[in-house]
């Protein structure tokens, strides 16, 4: 039998048409075996594969499994978070919310690079991929106005991305927007609902919102500023729960690699819905639930922590190391590589700028804290 | 990252909510599809499948591997939409049995073929999304014919990066994938 990587890249080759003489000789002794060639012909049908790749990754997995454990499960404790405007706020409410969740997803691998990349910041970026699967890369630079419908506008410049579209009653059209690791980027959805994607991580949504209500689904860490409309409640889907508002500000944060399930509300009033319990926040108050127990608390916060991401700032406040640096590491897109797993629990508080180079904070948290660090490549090793 | 298959299959035959949550990320999408080529125009194939996962997590006894429980998933799949076809007041029933034909049945040969094929489209499509997100991206966009410059640009690193992460992604997929899925994908890399 041949080497695999040989036989794929000969039909590369042949695809492509860059095969050598005495390669196609090589193709051909191969495919005299009656395997190889039925192998050879589905291999050759290029665009089927592509094809069903995407009507497969139509299929929504998560939502599916929730419809599922509904059923299953029809008494489980389901946390719903529902914010009660006071009918005298004229303020936009501004709520935090910060999801971990351990469960369901599998822990995301980090990704090693060999080379040395820098060790900048992040800057505005990401991909944009419209509801026909075509991508389109996002970046500081790029001024460009696409004509999607008649009288509907993307219009791309340095403040982001901007939805504008006569809403025609229907939700139409779901585009989706991925920030990577070194990445943030904005966007306006077409209710006027400015949006702040945070490094690594996934925005899905309309291209105009229907009469219902307005749904988006958010993977990682984003900050909401929700036009109000109360008669389309507005709500984020991420993979364990929803947030459900009407006009408001907030944060949601769920990376699959982190642990708990926080709510945090900055300004206004919120009420906090579980199975069996409820809780009503008042500004400067953290709901936090313990998945594994079900029980929830409610705790006084510095609501700045949750929310100083979008306006350049890292603000900890007696953080944990690991929390930080992980916090560092996707923004700057770097391993963390831990000597002593005993420092992780290191205490901080500090602000950093995000724009400065990771050196700078390093020596920062060097100065401050019990550890040292050393930049290898793109690793840091904690000593 | 995932269970060994042992683990996967204990988790299933005892009811735990994290197996089934790995069946819905590995079979759903697929279970969808093969069903969608049977009852697809008519009615929802999502409800077919959920209705299957309900069953069986109120089946009672066990399955010996992945693989039982695979083909137990996407027979009962079949049945299903063979009992709706055959059961509903569906009039375009007939007309569904006959452009069918071959693959009334389970056991045919056609039939066969056509899971062989899903089988493939399952595992590809599983593996490209266990890959970290800007792999996976790096991937697609190789798929679709973009070149690594482009693809740099897109994702603002450097080419060189564009081609480790590639190469890493093809290490993965190579040892995650059965050999013809692997060689089908890499044709298009």
């Amino acid at each position: 039998m041949k080497d695999f990587n040989r036989i794929a890249s000969l039909f590369r080759k042949f695809r492509t048409h860059t095969i050598l003489e005495d390669e196609v000789h090589e193709l051909r002794d191969w495919l005299k075996g009656k395997e190889n060639r039925e192998l050879f012909k589905r291999a050759m049908r290029g665009e089927r594969e592509t094809h069903v790749m995407r009507e497969l990754k139509k299929y929504d997995r998560e939502a599916a499994f929730r419809r599922f454990t509904e059923r299953v499960h029809p008494k489980r404790r389901r946390i719903r978070y529902y914010v009660r405007l006071a009918a005298a706020v004229a303020l936009p409410i501004v709520l935090s919310v910060s999801v971990y969740w351990w469960m369901e997803t599998p822990a995301r691998e980090t990704e090693p690079v060999a080379e040395i990349i820098s060790l900048t910041p992040g800057q505005k970026k990401a991909i944009l991929t419209f509801d026909d699967g075509t991508k389109m890369a996002l970046g500081d630079a790029i001024e460009e106005k696409i004509v999607l419908n008649e009288g509907a506008y993307l219009k791309i410049d340095s403040s982001g991305l901007r939805y504008d579209f006569k809403e025609t009653g229907e939700a139409i059209k779901m585009n989706e927007l991925f920030v990577p690791r070194r990445g943030e980027y904005n966007l306006t959805l077409s209710d006027g609902t400015r949006v702040f994607l945070n490094s690594d991580s996934k925005l899905m949504y309309p291209v105009a919102f229907g009469d219902g209500q307005r749904e988006v689904i958010l993977e990682g860490e984003a900050y909401f500023d929700v036009a109000k409309d109360e008669k389309r409640p507005f709500v984020v889907k991420t993979s364990d729960l929803s947030v459900r508002v009407l006009g408001t500000a907030f944060n949601v944060k769920n990376y699959p690699d982190d642990l708990c399930v926080e709510a945090t509300l900055v300004r206004g009033s919120v009420k906090i819905l579980e199975e069996d319990q409820e809780m009503l926040l008042e500004p400067g108050e953290q709901a936090r639930l313990d998945r594994s127990s079900g029980k929830m608390n409610k705790i006084q916060v510095n609501t700045a922590l949750y929310t100083s991401w979008k306006d350049g700032l890292f603000i900890f406040e007696r953080e944990r190391l690991e929390d930080i640096l992980t916090t560092l590491a996707r923004w700057y897109d770097v391993n963390i590589f831990y000597q002593r797993s005993t420092v992780k629990d290191e205490l901080f508080t500090g602000d950093l700028k995000k724009y400065d180079g990771i050196e700078e904070h390093l020596k920062m948290l060097e100065m401050t804290t019990n550890v040292q660090f050393e930049i290898r490549g793109n690793m840091i090793v904690v000593k | 990252m995932y269970e060994s298959p042992d683990e996967i299959i204990n988790g299933i035959n005892e009811k735990s909510d994290r197996a089934f949550k790995y069946l819905f990320d590995t079979y759903y999408p697929s279970l969808c599809r093969y069903a969608r080529q049977f009852v697809g125009e008519f009615i929802d194939e999502e409800d077919v499948v959920q209705e299957i996962f309900v069953k069986l997590w109120e089946r009672e006894g066990g399955f010996e591997n992945l693989k039982a429980l695979s083909a137990y998933l996407y027979r009962a799949v079949h049945n299903a939409c063979l009992v709706y076809i055959r059961d509903g007041k569906e009039k375009r029933g007939e007309e569904l049995i006959n452009r069918l034909g071959d693959v009334l049945e389970f056991e045919t040969p056609d039939n066969e073929q056509l899971l062989i094929e899903e089988e493939y489209y399952r595992q590809i499509f599983v593996a490209l999304n266990s890959l970290p997100e800007q792999r996976r991206v790096i991937v697609e966009m190789t798929m679709e014919g973009k070149k690594n410059e482009e693809i740099a640009e897109a994702l603002q690193v450097s080419v060189n990066t564009v081609k480790t992460l590639k190469k890493k992604a093809y290490v993965y997929l190579r040892e995650k994938l059965s050999r013809e899925s692997w060689m089908f994908l890499f044709t298009f890399l």
